[in-house]
């Protein structure tokens, strides 16, 4: 079933409405999902959110109560694991351990019962790709942990996958090992012209590793896109939450203007259709130190709308974070507050400090989503 | 027409004619203690009867002395080699030393060899040390199989046991014997109940041991058991084999939990 | 969740005595037991079957009883009736034990029930199985009566002779009874170490289910298992009451034999008495060194 020349563009994959439960237990609500050719994905979401279901699903491991997967428009639906040309590197490496080094590599060539010398001449290129060659006659018990899940990613590679899933490969791994296997995976991944998913809880790790992310909750998709956009601009308050953007500030929107407690003054909506109960969130990198000085004319007087956001909050607290200050302040109403603060910055211990942000960096949510 | 139902029995048909075959012997075995009068073709037997349970209890029948003498000698030998295997399991268990892998495969040849000829070889030996035919010299030869196999359970259970809360307990002030009981014990309790139950199994199932060292004067249940079966009253020799299984099942049931985490790590078949 | 993730097992930890109780003095009662006891009785053995008979006044050493056991054509049929019923129990056992264990291992919510189902025997005296044993297959046992009722058989004489029978079938079915929950557990136990994810590995590497079965399955659940047979098959050969309860007086098994030279008012059967318990010894270790040869090349054998 595998192809005998590797796909040279790539394969699009597409997942639609596909839904798995486990008895009552819903594992993916409804996920609809598209991989272009040749990309390289971050499957982000915590533990429990059904990224490891989904990996299973596309590997034919389990199958969907509903919907389709398809590689280049054609529904694998049918087929099952052993015959879908898709590349699996579990969390463990799950050598084989009766066998070497290298007879793992060849195990997938082997099964499709290729002659063993052919099969082992294409598993030590395979190793001499992810930099083993030297340990190809070693009994699996050997190996350090790196060199294990390079074991096993060569012994995905061999068959030429035209889709390798990555299911939180290093994360039993040292930090910077994984940084290193990241690349190399990256390396391995764009040389193949392979479409690669690659599950990770690890924000900092789907950043640095993919072009796209996916980020998974509660066996649904929240959104898809670049790293940047998830920053800049989060679909949703739940995909805000897991970038880490700290500050929500939770008001009304009417007729074009969030109203909250604590801002000096309300701010000019520009997002369309945000009417009734919202949540405006702003991260902590967002945020500078205004002081009354700043102040443009007017709005300590009740000025009656801000193009701007302005929090007048009392510092509870300075901590030094390396390359920048993170401040804590609480609103008048209690609200909690963080901003990251140039290192040197001198922040006032008595009275209240007003806390800035620009309107681009603001994300209004109607909270019912909250 | 082929329901669901019907693939799922045929599925497990296979587990269920091993698993009655497993359990088939039981069935006469049962049925034989509590029978009479069981004639050739009658399947079911004819007359049921408490006689086999009322002779093993009738004073002089000897059986229940054996009850109480295996119990003895099977407790002895469970103490024993506990307080024997503890020492041992912690070296082999917690400490890298030179010969450990030689220590341990000379710990191990009992469990593989059978007792057969050491105890031949022992026997006249404990005739001259006054031993033979009595119950210490019965204890004494059960050692050989038990001890190996506390020391291997006890030494999993201490290469698992985290000498942290050792240094803890030492930090908090626990002097030796206190650290022990208060500390080492207590982590310790899983592997050290199989140890024990292993041992004491071990000695309630020998028969051979008995027979070699207590040249009939020791007379153990097996031992009476063996000669209920070679008397040909099959009533009394099945109500005697029921009440040498019931304490068996009673203390594997009890220490179910330490038994099933005993696993790999004590290769071995000691009475099982 | 799928089987996707497990924990990883906790090293053993090992630690260089510092100060304390020194290591030699906490192995010494142990090893006492098995040296002075074990290796002592058995060199003792050794001894008395070359001729050092002390209490009968026999101090010279030689090969005598050795020969007599070779010439000795009751010795020569035991020794194959020997090999013969615990080869086959043995066998019988492994390959029922294996089987069971991957019928049990499939199960979905009733595995606990036929994990239990199948070790209530384990703590059973082998003593107890053989009179056990004895009910069910003789020529008068349940089975005998079964087939009488469905109309094969008319008196007890034309059931087959399975019990002191002269190929042990008897015995060998007291062990493959007795021995098959022990290989299952064992079995089990492989099994349930992670082979259901190496399982997943390899199907996502093209496997199909007999592949499985070869590559995966069998190679986890056979160093184990060998090394139980290897138990399984010491213990039969050394094992007295259940040939001597379901098997026939001649040809007897090498303990029997044993057993009652060892008895014999003829202090001169001594020396044989003990060089049949040599050869059991023998035939033992025999096993366990070819086990461990057999472990070294499988450890090194390619797919």
């Amino acid at each position: 079933m595998i192809a005998p020349e590797a796909p040279r563009l790539g394969t699009r994959v597409d997942v639609a409405a596909v839904r798995k439960s486990y008895g009552s237990v819903r594992a993916i609500e409804r996920v609809d999902l598209a991989l272009s050719p040749a990309s390289f994905t971050a499957l982000l979401g915590p533990s429990g959110c059904g990224k490891s279901t989904l990996l299973a699903l596309l590997a034919g491991l389990e199958h969907p109560d509903a919907g389709d997967i398809r590689l280049d428009d054609r529904s694998v639906q049918h087929l099952p694991a052993e015959d879908r040309p898709v590349g699996l590197v579990f969390q463990k490496p799950l050598l084989f351990p009766h066998l070497n080094v290298l007879d793992n590599v060849a195990f997938g060539l082997r099964m499709q019962r290729r002659p063993r010398r052919g099969a082992r001449a294409r598993a030590r290129d395979l190793l001499e790709q992810v930099g083993l060659a030297d340990l190809a006659p070693r009994r699996v018990g050997e190996l350090s942990g790196g060199q294990e899940q390079r074991v096993a990613l060569a012994r995905a590679l061999v068959l030429r996958p035209r889709l390798l899933l990555l299911d939180e490969p290093f994360s039993q791994l040292d930090p910077d090992l994984r940084a290193r296997m990241r690349q190399l995976v990256r390396t391995l991944s764009a040389e193949a012209k392979l479409t690669t998913l690659f599950v990770t809880h690890d924000l900092a790790e789907a950043v640095d590793v993919a072009d796209e992310i996916v980020l998974m909750l509660d066996g649904r998709v929240e959104g898809q896109g670049s790293p940047e956009r998830f920053y800049q601009d989060p679909p949703t308050l739940e995909a805000a939450r897991f970038f880490e953007v700290a500050n929500e500030i939770a008001g009304h929107c009417e007729r074009g203007m969030f109203h909250a407690p604590g801002l000096v003054a309300p701010l000019r909506v520009h997002q369309q259709g945000i009417e009734g109960p919202a949540v405006l969130v702003v991260r902590p990198e967002s945020m500078r130190l205004g002081s009354i000085r700043d102040e443009p004319a007017g709005i300590s007087s009740g000025a009656s709308e801000t193009d701007g956001l302005i929090v007048r909050a009392y510092p509870l607290g300075v901590r030094f974070a390396g390359t920048h200050l993170i401040l804590e302040a609480c609103t008048d109403d209690g609200l909690r507050v963080l901003a990251h603060l140039p290192p040197g910055t001198t922040v006032a211990d008595q009275g209240s400090v007003q806390l800035r942000a620009a309107a681009e960096s603001c994300t209004l949510f109607p909270s019912s989503s909250a | 027409m082929s329901t669901a139902a019907d693939r799922r029995t045929v599925r497990h048909l296979p587990l269920a004619l091993v698993l009655a075959m497993l359990w088939a012997p039981w069935v006469p075995l049962v049925l034989r203690a509590f029978t009479d009068s069981w004639r050739f073709p009658a399947v079911l037997p004819e007359r049921m009867t408490l006689r086999g349970f009322r002779t093993i209890a009738a004073p002089d029948s000897g059986v229940f002395e054996g009850l109480v003498l295996s119990l003895e000698i099977g407790i002895a030998v469970s103490a024993l080699a506990c307080l024997v295997g503890w020492p041992a399991g912690r070296a082999l268990g917690t400490y890298q030393f030179r010969g450990r892998r030689a220590v341990q495969a000379l710990l191990l040849t009992p469990v593989i060899v059978p007792a057969l000829a050491a105890a031949m070889g022992l026997q006249i030996l404990f005739v001259r040390l006054g031993l033979a035919g009595s119950p210490p010299g019965v204890m004494l030869v059960q050692l050989i199989p038990a001890v190996p196999y506390a020391t291997s359970i006890l030494a999993a259970g201490f290469a698992n046991l985290d000498l942290d809360y050792e240094t803890q307990a030492r930090v908090l002030g626990a002097r030796g014997p206190r650290r022990l009981l208060a500390v080492t014990i207590p982590l310790m309790r899983g592997p050290l109940v199989a140890a024990a139950v292993m041992a004491f199994l071990i000695s309630w199932s020998d028969f051979l041991l008995a027979l070699l060292i207590g040249a009939g004067q020791v007379k153990t249940l097996p031992v009476q058991l063996f000669a209920a079966v070679t008397a040909t009253d099959t009533t009394v020799a099945a109500a005697v084999a029921l009440t040498m299984v019931a304490p068996a099942l009673l203390v594997m049931a009890a220490a179910a939990g330490p038994l099933a985490r005993l696993s790999q790590a004590n290769l071995g078949k000691g009475p099982l | 969740m799928t089987g996707l993730r497990a924990v990883r097992p906790r090293p053993v930890r090992l630690t260089r005595r510092r100060g304390g109780v020194p290591v030699a003095l906490l192995l010494a009662p142990a090893l006492t037991v098995v040296v002075v006891f074990f290796l002592g009785g058995i060199s003792y053995a050794v001894a008395q079957s070359l001729g050092y008979q002390p209490f009968i006044g026999r101090h010279e050493l030689g090969l005598a009883a050795y020969r007599d056991l070779a010439g000795d054509p009751a010795v020569r049929a035991s020794f194959i009736l020997t090999l013969r019923v615990a080869l086959l129990g043995t066998a019988i056992a492994a390959v029922l034990g294996t089987s069971l264990a991957l019928l049990v291992h499939r199960l979905g919510r009733g595995r606990r029930w036929a994990i239990t189902m199948a070790q209530a025997n384990l703590a059973v005296p082998h003593l107890v199985g053989a009179l056990a044993i004895g009910l069910l297959l003789s020529q008068t046992g349940l089975i005998a009566r079964l087939a009488h009722a469905a109309g094969f058989v008319g008196a007890p004489r034309d059931f087959p002779g399975l019990i002191s029978d002269q190929y042990g079938i008897g015995i060998v079915a007291e062990y493959v009874w007795k021995e098959t929950p022990f290989l299952t557990l064992l079995a089990l136990n492989a099994l349930g170490r992670g082979t259901a994810q190496l399982g997943d590995a390899a199907r996502v590497l093209g496997a199909r289910p007999w592949q499985r079965l070869r590559h995966v399955t069998i190679p986890a659940v056979l160093p184990p298992l060998a090394a139980g047979s290897v138990l399984v098959f010491a213990f039969a050969v050394g094992s007295y009451e259940v040939p001597y309860l379901l098997g026939r007086p001649y040809p007897a098994t090498l303990p029997v034999v044993a057993y009652q030279y060892h008895t014999d008012v003829d202090l001169t059967y001594r020396a044989e008495a003990m060089a049949i318990a040599v050869l059991i010894t023998a035939l033992s270790v025999t096993a366990l060194l070819a086990f461990l040869g057999l472990l070294g090349r499988i450890a090194r054998r390619p797919a």
